[in-house]
């Protein structure tokens, strides 16, 4: 149908007839004609009757000037009502169309909000992880400052010293602070409560612009040593554990010292290390080795990374140039990154992954309805060339079916924002352990910006192909041949479609396999310890109240006869450092009693009874018993690897081991004699082979715990969360006022594994996605085939073909379209899956079960997809399909 | 006599509510209505003419004069119709207003 169009201006209707200027010269020429014969007719000379006539008209060039302007600006204002009609028609005429077929329309809706949801969902997890800037003063120029040993790549915290001289020298930095993380058990509020806290140096509150809510920050001299320690909390703290009490009545205690509040800083003021309270670091030591620092800075105006990265290294290596004696344990230089980039950076890769498989998605979903169109665009064949035989041209009819696409792309993208809203509360469950700034994805103005991109990239990658064939055939030969027309001639097509959808979700179902895959090697892994039975709870006692050495084995001592008396624990020990728990000090030890052999391994004080109840298995020797007190000989018990690394071949009971510089509870020179090795435990990571490790009886350096420990039990009855109550009581018994942490081991591997689940179930989620959109694919171009093809169909049967053989015929042409598409999807395969090498563990890219899982998987669904069609053309009936012809 | 701003527009559609006419005719007619008593520039009919017809007041059209020479003329739409009935009804009021005052004697 043609539109009929409204008269635009007078009879310059079709634009260019009579161009704007000449029209207004032409009529304003009348004019001066005209007046100048009336006043001939008066009397006048005709000479001064035409300059009568100007002086009477005005000023003939700002006339016909404005004239101009106001006809163009009438023009296109007309052209664009005229444009907007348009529109307006072809979307009447579209929603008309969707409505006569809802099934199709509701099928494309829920295929294009499956994908562009999935899209959606990830890009706002990327734009709020990645690319939104940092809550503070003008995060663009904070960076992030490790040591860093380029033989080997290895970064580490910062030594005070390094820090020092650092901030003493640089120039390229306006400021750099020096932080150290803690907990601290905060005494003085309404309930004792235990929470992360940071240890500042004097430029952390210019460096990083912090503006409290109420009260004031901490001047330079307030942390030097031997001043009144003074404090700043975080609002949420100062709400529920102070009740928003004035600062004058705040006073708290922490690690032994009571503490003032003279500031409160804002609840999203979260640096570092999550901290809900700031205190002064003051550490006047002089070491380059001890790495106990993380370090921020300001850029100083106009310098760059790079330029504090060569400034840093130059220093580094100048004050560290004489040094030889320890020089494994000193940076060589420095690593320098964006602040946003050290928070948000690890997320980077798993992020752009599920990105780059989202669009897989989408363009499953696009190829689906590509398909789809064309198959439905072959039964409208008739309505367009009636259509095109009326008059409308090609260019009208392909506007007419991409505003069709639009509008399904538009209204697919409105669900696939509301799936998306519903995707980020389970990506935001999933990904809270491992993805940063989780918390502040939402669905913004970016985000939809974003949805409204890919909507119309969606319609014109589905949309365009349909119609562009569709319009290509013939009017004549389609109106002749009926509603039986030629678009399922062609199988080119099909083929294609079909194929590249049963590529890209071969890819993803690799992709998705190897993780999957990898998922389960990391669990099976060997992990030299129980996990099930094994409860943990973290604790830290009150310097204060348990300031001594012998105070702390007094209460662990008693809490630990009290758990091993109740019926359901087997057994309880305590540990300085639990596996999973990423806290245990990895240092130099000393070996043999000879001060020049040091050994690097973990280092950790534990009680006799913990490696019963961690299920640490005891190789040779004896564990930590009532023998080894405080007065008693030193003893040390070492893991296998510990032994096999360091006394190769020897007998490692009665050799020599010294904690040397790893705390203070070392004289130099002291030894402990090795009386038993244990087999080895993964304390890391399930995926990194267990290090050699140390351990140190309990009741020889009790002091040890106030740092950090873990009590843990292990139930007698199977599963550990049982057992949570009679810990939790046992606990208070003896000291009601220490806050425990209480957790499962499954817990703390589940959380180990949280980055690796977010991506298995992500990525599972996409290609479960992808996997069915493409059998709903093969489904419908099948069974749209033996439609277009009943007839032929028919004459088979008629002519003795066995329903059978026409069967087979069917499927046998959608599975070799199926089957290009696996092939060629392993292939893409094989190349894409190299991607993620990274991210696989235990499982090669080219691991040949998942490849022939997922090829096995892919063909059946395939045939399964085309089966049932293809039954239906068994079932013709040659008589009544040679009827209906 | 200068013509009060707005006032041009209202004239226009007056005019143009007989017949048809060409701009010179529109002007003419002005010109011998108010017996040349406004004073207006002829030019600035032209720009008035065309933003009416912006408007969608008045329709243009080339055509024939009666002696066969090709001018523009103007036709008053159906909504440049109520747009003067309008108008017209305004003026009147304020017309009857101002002279109520302007005639009134001292109220007591």
């Amino acid at each position: 149908m043609k539109t009929p169009r409204k008269p635009l201006h007078g009879n310059r209707p079709e634009l260019g007839q009579l161009p704007v200027e000449e029209d207004v010269r032409k009529e304003l020429d009348f004019h001066l004609e005209m007046r100048a014969q009336e006043l001939i007719d008066l009397g006048w000379d005709p000479g001064a009757a035409r300059s009568e006539a100007d002086r009477l008209f005005g000023n003939m060039t700002d006339i016909s000037r404005e004239c101009r302007d106001i006809t163009r600006s009438a023009d296109r204002a007309a052209r664009r009502a005229h444009r907007l009609d348009a529109l307006g028609q072809d979307l009447r005429y579209a929603l008309r169309t969707l409505s006569k077929t809802p099934s199709f329309t509701i099928i494309a809706l829920i295929t294009l909000a499956l994908g562009m949801g999935a899209n959606t969902a990830i890009f706002s997890v990327i734009n709020g992880v990645l690319l939104q800037p940092l809550p503070y003063s003008e995060p663009g120029s904070l960076v992030w400052i490790n040591e860093h040993k380029p033989a080997t790549g290895m970064e580490m915290p910062v030594a005070i010293q390094n820090f020092s001289d650092w901030r003493e020298q640089t120039s390229t930095l306006s400021g750099l602070a020096a932080l150290g993380s803690g907990a601290a058990t905060i005494v003085g509020g309404d309930d004792p409560v235990r929470t992360s806290s940071a240890r500042v140096t004097e430029d952390f509150w210019s460096v990083m612009g912090a503006r409290p809510v109420i009260g004031r920050v901490l001047t330079p001299a307030e942390h030097a040593s031997g001043t009144e320690p003074l404090a700043l909390i975080r609002e949420d703290l100062w709400r529920t554990v102070f009740s928003g009490r004035p600062l004058e009545e705040i006073r708290f205690e922490t690690g032994g010292q009571a503490y003032r509040v003279v500031g409160v800083l804002p609840e999203n003021f979260d640096f570092p290390f999550n901290a809900r309270i700031w205190i002064p670091l003051i550490d006047t030591g002089s070491s380059r080795s001890a790495h106990n620092y993380r370090v921020v800075g300001r850029l100083a105006p106009a310098a760059t990374i790079e330029q504090v990265d060569a400034e840093l290294d130059a220093i580094q290596a100048r004050v560290t140039a004489d040094i030889t004696d320890d020089r494994e344990f000193i940076g060589d230089g420095v690593a320098v990154r964006t602040l946003l980039e050290q928070v948000a950076g690890r997320a980077r890769q798993p992020l752009y992954l599920l990105f780059g498989a989202a669009a897989l998605v989408l363009l499953v979903a696009c190829t689906n309805l590509a398909s789809t169109l064309l198959a439905r665009g072959a039964s409208r064949a008739r309505e367009l060339a009636v259509r095109s035989a009326i008059g409308a041209t090609r260019r009208r009819i392909v506007r007419q079916l991409l505003t069709e696409s639009l509008l399904l792309a538009g209204l697919g993208g409105i669900a696939g924002v509301a799936f998306a809203a519903l995707a980020l509360r389970a990506v935001r469950a999933l990904g809270a352990a491992s993805i940063p700034r989780l918390e502040g994805v939402v669905i913004d103005g970016w985000v939809l910006t974003f949805t409204i991109l890919v909507a119309i990239a969606t319609a014109v990658l589905f949309g365009l192909l349909p119609s562009l064939r569709l319009t290509r055939q013939s009017v004549a030969g389609t109106l002749r041949t009926g509603d039986r027309g030629s678009a399922g001639g062609r199988t080119g097509v099909w083929t294609a479609l079909i194929a590249s959808e049963v590529a890209l979700a071969f890819v993803l179902l690799t992709g998705s396999g190897l993780l999957i895959r990898s998922f389960q090697q990391v669990l099976s892994q060997e992990r030299g310890f129980d996990t099930e039975p094994v409860l943990t709870m973290d604790m830290a006692l009150n310097l204060t109240k348990y300031p001594e050495g012998q105070d702390h084995a007094r209460f662990y001592g008693e809490l630990l006869s009290s758990l091993e008396a109740a019926p359901e624990i087997e057994s309880a020990g305590v540990v300085s450092s639990v596996p999973m728990s990423g806290m245990l000090p990895n240092g130099r030890l000393e070996l043999d009693g000879d001060l020049s052999k040091h050994a690097t391994a973990g280092y950790a004080i534990a009680s006799g009874d913990y490696f019963e109840a961690m299920g640490i298995p005891l190789l040779q020797g004896r564990l930590f018993d009532r023998r080894d007190g405080p007065e008693a000989a030193h003893v040390a018990i070492v893991s296998r690897a510990f032994a096999d690394r360091f006394w190769p071949g020897e007998d490692p009971i009665g050799k020599q081991v010294s904690g040397g510089g790893m705390d203070e509870f070392w004289q130099d020179g002291l030894f402990a004699t090795v009386v038993g090795v244990v087999g080895d435990a993964r304390y890391r990571s399930l995926t990194r082979e267990p290090g050699p490790v140390a351990y140190f009886p309990f009741s020889q350096r009790p002091g040890r715990l106030q740092y950090s420990a873990t009590v843990v039990t292990r139930s007698s009855q199977g599963t550990a969360a049982g057992s949570v109550n009679t810990v939790r009581q046992a606990l208070s018994a003896i000291d009601a006022t220490v806050p425990p942490r209480i957790r499962t081991m499954e817990d703390r591997i589940r959380n180990s594994m949280a980055e690796r689940r977010f991506l298995v179930a992500l990525l599972g989620a996409f290609a479960g996605i992808a996997f069915f959109l493409a059998a709903i694919g093969i489904y419908g171009v099948v069974s749209y085939a033996v439609a277009r093809r009943t007839r032929e169909m028919g004459v088979r049967l008629a002519l003795g073909a066995h329903p059978r053989q026409v069967g087979r015929l069917v499927q046998g042409r959608a599975m070799a379209m199926v089957g290009a598409g696996a092939a060629l999807g392993l292939i893409a395969s094989l190349g894409l899956t190299q991607l993620i090498r990274g991210l696989l563990f235990g499982v090669s890219p080219v691991d040949p079960i998942t490849f022939v899982g997922v090829a096995g998987t892919l063909l059946g669904a395939a045939w399964v997809a085309s089966v049932i069609p293809a039954r239906r053309s068994m079932r013709v009936d040659p008589v009544i399909t040679m009827q209906t012809e | 006599m200068d013509l009060l701003k707005g006032t041009l527009d209202v004239l226009i559609l007056k005019t143009l509510s007989w017949q048809p006419l060409h701009g010179y005719g529109v002007s003419k007619s002005i010109r011998a209505m108010t017996d040349e008593t406004l004073q207006v520039e002829e030019g600035a009919l032209y720009p008035a003419l065309r933003r009416l017809e912006k408007r969608g007041l008045v329709q243009a059209e080339w055509g024939l004069t009666d002696t066969g020479r090709e001018a523009k003329f103007y036709t008053l739409t159906d909504p440049g119709v109520e747009h003067l009935e309008r108008e017209i009804a305004s003026w009147s009021r304020y017309v009857d207003a101002m002279s109520r005052v302007l005639n009134a004697s001292q109220p007591a």
